[in-house]
């Protein structure tokens, strides 16, 4: 008996201590798509607002994503051991339940795919507009910032090193069509747009209802990988149904 | 009770550190130009629909870094404060961040030059975690007080001991006083200058690595100067012999401080009187013995204290402290005795001399080294301490009329004590939670010496205890939790005796803020208490003729199991702590009178119960009708059940319900004090010990922040007094009461001086050990 109490002890220590760490090194990742039934070829789809419940408690949402311009997503700091209902709203698409599987210790270190295939229409396109605004077509200031190249377009302001919309409303930033930690723009605000930025692109989700953001603003620099789909096949998660 | 632990359970589990927006930022002041962190700011989230409905609070860091997690998007009002600042009110929108999930606002606070010099702010402020109480005081409270100390008195768990002018908890038990987490004496809390003190927190379930001590009280202060403090206490008694003797000196140049105190506690008292009865059967033989006793008895204790640090703020401590300690004790006197055995009758005439002498040099080293915010921090202390403990004790009867001698008892004890305790903890703050985890060891070697007219003894002893363990604490919206995770390995050797055991001392709390004022908390804990050396050494003394007193090799640890709900009531005129409380403790160790020696004589000794219980509560707290200082009551109310099944005493029932009552007056310039105890005989072993009693009435006048003279009368009107009784089971019938004359209407007078010129010295210590068990017997 006593040492059956030793190594339970023990092992609530270890487990404790574990899962302490263990919170934050492996994380959830996908992309959000759709595929052509005869094809089988995949799109990826950007700007879609990926939410995540618990299951036990599917009216609190516990955090909120937009997928980048190559559909992608992530998600850290979450147990992988639970089991979460992730709710996608695509612009221009029904919202769409799936459920993710819990990890088990399948997955020792890295990410757990949470692809989610999304079902459309045979005739969808894609209704999200762009405009694109390169460094030359902003009227001149010498030396100009990135943070003032994105002060002086239409109806945007920064607060704070946060893009939002002159209403108030909320604004992503991606580089090169990617989603980005929270420092990089603050570190990044102050470089010259000449010679590093080729445009800055703003994609308007405001007409779009249930979208976490109300615009995109998208710097496309002069180097670096842009965002690009993955070129092996995905497999998505199951779809969830009450 | 099953629903109970699922209930605590639960509360730990719920939702961890998910989170939908975080919002972060700093909190600064403009200071000549130069933008200056706000430490220890109150920044509280409203709803902006509802503004009285708090929606999270959390205070800002050292570097004046303050964060909220899971936040739903939305429009709120935030609200910081901080004593010496304008409170700033404004709205604020939380957005989806442009980037990651971390919403950053910085806020800049102005200086208000009104608040620094004269307003008055009513009230106290108290917040209450899942284990402490967060305490910051009034500008009004600051100038009234002349060190830190003060500062403490006003906190409604505590009080100033009116006899040792030491601070104390109301609610009885031990208390551990740290400063920004390291241990602090009471010279080093009048060190420390009142407005240096931004809060102070009240630990009323200390965190695991504090694991057996009763509350810790830790004060946080601000940044302080390069500089000195000196100041002198003295206080006396013209009647009789007492006096409370303290100097002390700190001195503090760039990454070096050098301190040094001495304290003097010295009593001499000449008129202690006790009556005392045994009755018993021994040998078939119904046997009397009754004492009427009068002795001189008294002690000085010397307590100097030596530590240098050096130490880089956020990256590195290194502290050495080195106390080495002398006490010596003395009781002599006379006793008349009668014994009665059988039907004979025969008086006699005793004389007692005892002389006891310790010596107990610490050296205390302590280190801690800041990692990095993502990788926590890490200390380590070491403590090695020795015992030296000389007792000379002798007893003399004579039967009287012809006064021949009948009992010679030369006693002399030497006790030779090492021990080593080490201990690694490892800290790391995450967005929700605080989480530490760490390793103690605590190794001593025993070797006692025993010559008396039982013959002459040795006894060795060695015990080792490891202790590992691991706790999560935090708060999430209202929901407040701490899970800590403990195993102790006590591996204990003596001649007699060899064993090892494991316990499991897992503690759960859980607690739930209804709102500002009111919170409650569930607990759930688990602890054991190792026999002391004394208490297992079975070097036995005389006691009487027929009864010896002696420790017991064969003991074990004793494990306590308490489960409690607690609740908080924070009121501008009320502050209020009750309990209902039940505790069970497997194999508690006690004294119990016993058959020894092929039934020649008897021996008082320890031994392990079958169990004890405790049922019942407690109510502590602070009444100011006015709702200010200048009246205020404190009380602290037990009321238990006690019960102790035993084997040699059989099934024990008893109520505790003692009451301790302290009423203040008090203005800028004077403070009168008067505390009463309403006493109650608890329950211990074979024993019913009823509580000293007290009636002390304090009055102090603070000249200026500098100087205060003191005057008192304790135990108004009536001497000290002691009684113990055995419980009806016993094997022996002893009934001891004791009265020191000397006590009676004592009237004390005390001068205080310090001086500070501010010091840059700031030691967030977290690891406290120290072996305190001077194995007398």
């Amino acid at each position: 008996m006593r040492k059956i109490t030793i190594s339970l002890a023990l092992l609530i220590f270890v487990l404790t201590t574990w899962t302490t760490y263990a919170q934050n090194s492996i994380f959830f990742a996908g992309h959000v798509y759709i595929e052509d039934d005869n094809t089988g070829k995949q799109t990826m789809i950007p700007f879609a607002t990926v939410r995540f419940y618990d299951v036990n408690n599917p009216s609190k949402t516990l955090a909120t994503r937009i997928s980048a311009l190559d559909g992608s997503f992530d998600l850290k700091g979450f147990s992988t051991d639970n089991t979460y209902i992730v709710k996608v709203k695509a612009p221009g698409i029904e919202e769409q339940s799936f459920i993710t599987r819990p990890n088990n210790g399948r997955v020792k270190s890295g990410n757990l795919s949470t692809h989610t295939r999304l079902q459309v229409d045979k005739n969808y396109n894609n209704p999200v507009k762009k405009q694109s605004f390169s460094p030359e077509s902003i009227s001149g200031e010498k030396n100009m910032t990135i943070e003032r190249m994105i002060q002086k377009l239409p109806n945007l302001e920064i607060v704070d090193n946060d893009i939002m919309t002159k209403n108030g409303g909320s604004v992503r930033l991606m580089i090169n069509g990617m989603n980005i930690d929270g420092s990089a723009f603050a570190k990044l605000k102050g470089y010259p747009v000449a010679g590093v930025v080729r445009s800055i692109d703003y994609y308007d989700l405001s007409c779009f209802d249930d979208s976490a953001y109300d615009g995109v603003v998208n710097i496309r620099l002069l180097k670096g990988k842009e965002a690009i789909a993955p070129d092996y096949k995905l497999i998505s998660l199951k779809p969830y149904k009450k | 009770m099953k629903h109970l632990y699922i209930l605590a359970l639960f509360f730990t589990m719920v939702e961890n550190i998910f989170s939908q927006v975080q919002l972060q930022g700093i909190i600064s002041s403009s200071n000549n130009g130069k933008t200056v962190p706000i430490e220890f700011a109150n920044i509280v989230l409203y709803s902006e629909a509802d503004s009285t409905e708090m929606i999270a609070g959390t205070v800002s860091d050292l570097k004046g870094n303050y964060l909220f997690g899971h936040l739903e998007t939305g429009s709120y009002r935030i609200v910081i404060s901080c004593i010496g600042y304008k409170t700033l009110s404004q709205p604020i929108r939380i957005v989806m961040p442009s980037s990651g999930d971390m919403l950053i606002r910085n806020y800049t606070l102005e200086p208000d030059s009104k608040q620094l010099s004269e307003v008055v702010v009513e009230g106290q402020f108290r917040h209450q975690y899942i284990d402490h109480a967060s305490y910051t005081f009034t500008m009004q409270d600051i100038k009234s007080a002349r060190y830190s100390k003060d500062l403490l008195a006003k906190l409604p768990e505590l009080t100033v001991d009116a006899q040792s002018q030491k601070i104390k908890s109301m609610k009885g038990g031990s208390l551990l006083i740290l400063v920004n987490g390291a241990t602090a004496t009471d010279n080093e809390l009048k060190m420390l200058p009142p407005d240096k003190v931004l809060r102070v927190e009240y630990y009323d379930f200390p965190p695991a690595r504090y694991a057996g001590v009763g509350a810790v009280v830790n004060i946080i202060t601000r940044s302080l100067n390069n500089g000195y403090g000196v100041g002198l206490d003295l206080s006396h008694a013209f009647t009789t012999g007492f006096a409370n003797d303290n100097a002390y000196f700190a001195y503090n140049k760039g990454r070096n401080q050098l301190s040094i105190e001495y304290a003097l506690n010295y009593r001499n008292y000449r008129k202690r009187e006790s009556n005392e009865l045994y009755r018993y059967t021994l040998k078939d033989e119904v046997r009397e013995s009754q004492y009427f006793r009068k002795d001189k008895f008294g002690y000085a204790t010397n307590t100097l204290g030596l530590k240098y640090t050096n130490q880089m703020i956020d990256r590195y401590i290194f502290q050495i402290a080195f106390k080495p300690n002398f006490e010596n004790r003395f009781s002599n006197g006379y006793s008349d005795i009668t014994n009665t055995f059988g039907d004979h009758k025969e008086l006699y005439y005793g004389t007692n001399d005892n002389k006891t002498r310790i010596f107990s040099p610490v050296i205390d080293m302590y280190f801690w080294k800041g990692l990095s915010k993502e990788r926590g921090e890490i200390s380590i202390n070491l403590v090695g301490t020795m015992f030296r403990t000389s007792v000379n004790n002798k007893v003399y009867e004579y039967l009287q009329p012809d006064l021949l001698q009948t009992l010679e008892d030369k006693m002399n004890l030497e006790n030779r004590k090492r021990s080593l305790i080490g201990e690694v903890a490892y800290t790391k703050k995450m967005n929700f939670t605080n989480w530490n985890s760490g390793y103690k060891m605590d190794a001593g070697w025993l070797d006692s010496d025993i010559d008396n007219l039982l013959g002459s003894f040795d006894y060795r002893s060695h015990y080792i205890e490891h202790y590992l363990y691991s706790e999560i604490s935090g708060m999430k919206n209202k929901y407040l939790y701490r899970l800590s995770l403990g195993g102790k390995y006590v591996m204990e050797k003596s001649y007699s005796n060899d064993y090892n055991q494991f316990v499991f001392t897992p503690q759960i709390l859980a607690g739930y803020q209804i709102n500002d004022r009111n919170t409650i908390r569930l607990l759930f804990t688990r602890d054991t208490e190792l026999p002391s050396v004394s208490d297992l050494s079975n070097n036995a003394q005389v006691i009487t003729s027929d009864i010896i007193s002696k420790g017991n090799p064969l003991l074990v640890n004793a494990t306590q199991t308490i489960t409690a709900l607690m609740y908080t009531l924070n009121h501008r005129l009320l502050n209020l702590n009750a309990a209902l409380l039940y505790s069970y403790t497997d194999k508690p160790i006690h004294q119990y009178f016993t058959e020894d020696g092929g039934n020649n004589y008897i021996a008082l000794t320890k031994e392990n119960a079958a169990y004890g219980k405790q049922y019942g509560g407690y109510l502590s707290g602070q009444f100011k009708p006015f709702g200010k200082d200048i009246f205020s009551i404190k009380t602290s109310a037990q009321f238990f059940r006690e019960q102790v099944k035993s084997n040699l005493v059989g099934n024990i029932f008893n109520w505790y319900i003692p009451v301790d009552v302290e009423t203040i007056i008090q203005t800028k310039k004077w403070m009168l004090s008067y505390q009463y105890r309403f006493t109650s005989r608890s329950l211990q072993g074979a024993y019913l010990i009823r509580d000293e009693n007290q009636s002390h009435f304090i009055a102090r006048y603070n000249h200026n922040q500098n100087w205060s003279l003191t005057a008192g009368m304790l135990w108004m009107f009536t001497p000290s007094r002691y009684h113990n009784e055995t419980v009806p089971g016993s094997l022996v019938y002893h009934r001891k009461e004791t009265k020191i004359r000397d006590n009676k209407s004592m009237f004390v007078i005390g001068f205080s001086w310090n001086f500070n010129k501010g010091k840059d010295y700031k030691v967030n210590r977290t690891l406290i050990n120290e072996d305190k068990d001077a194995a007398t017997f």
